[in-house]
């Protein structure tokens, strides 16, 4: 079986059993209040705040390693981008906005930043995916300013936005990054063979 | 914790529908290039 889907399927069960700790959302989540639990800081990816964000993010796993595997996407690529996208891609903004966070969706969206490169193989253009998903990403801030203005409930949507956005924008800076670093990382042994043919 | 005040890091329902979308194009991309290609080769 595939790598990468069984990668999703562990992530997907570790999910799962998070949620079933009691107060998993409250012991867990990225909170500005508690920067001194430190455990938070890894922690806040794989902790969801109630059914409904669980499943969201599950059916959203599920069809990134899917895409992932259609793509023949390298399991070192797809694994690096979506766990550093979980755990990096929100901090920027968590430090700037200062708000509690948690779920796997940064995690996701970096893995639709990854793939959405890996599509030129097929000569799919990435770009119209990144516009689509950035547009997707700030629809509900735009909505709830053309409802309700420049008010809480705008800056509570902007910040799930700009969160989103920075996982998109993390799994695009991967693979570019992983382009660059790869032969310098990978050792490979050259043999050469030299026939004397005298 | 006030839930009420808490980003949830979730996908959303739009994100897995043009996910669902773009995985069918991309096999149907596939499909249309492994076509060209078996074409290409029977020339």
């Amino acid at each position: 079986m595939n790598k990468i889907l069984i990668f999703a399927g562990v992530l997907a069960a570790v999910y799962v059993s998070v949620f079933l700790i009691p107060e998993s959302a409250e012991k867990l989540s990225l909170d500005p209040d508690k920067p001194s639990e430190f455990w938070r800081y890894i922690s806040y990816p794989f902790a969801h705040l109630n059914l409904k964000h669980l499943i969201e993010n599950i059916l959203g796993l599920g069809l990134v390693a899917f895409i992932g595997m259609e793509l023949k996407t390298a399991f070192s690529d797809f694994s690096s981008a979506y766990l550093s996208s979980g755990f990096f891609s929100v901090l920027p903004v968590w430090l700037l906005m200062s708000f509690t966070a948690l779920g796997a969706s940064n995690a996701i969206f970096g893995g639709f930043g990854l793939i959405s490169q890996e599509t030129k193989k097929y000569k799919i253009n990435g770009k119209v995916i990144i516009l689509l998903l950035t547009g997707l990403t700030f629809m509900g801030s735009i909505l709830n300013y053309l409802s309700y203005g420049f008010g809480e409930e705008f800056m509570f949507a902007f910040k799930q936005g700009i969160s989103h956005f920075s996982g998109l924008v993390f799994g695009i800076l991967v693979f570019f990054l992983l382009g660059w670093a790869k032969p310098i990382l990978k050792k490979k042994k050259r043999y050469i063979l030299r026939g004397d043919y005298r | 914790m006030d839930k009420a005040q808490v980003v949830e890091l979730g996908v959303g329902a739009g994100i897995i529908t043009v996910g669902i979308f773009l995985l069918a194009y991309i096999r149907k991309s596939k499909n249309k290039l492994k076509k060209l290609v078996l074409r290409g080769g029977n020339e």
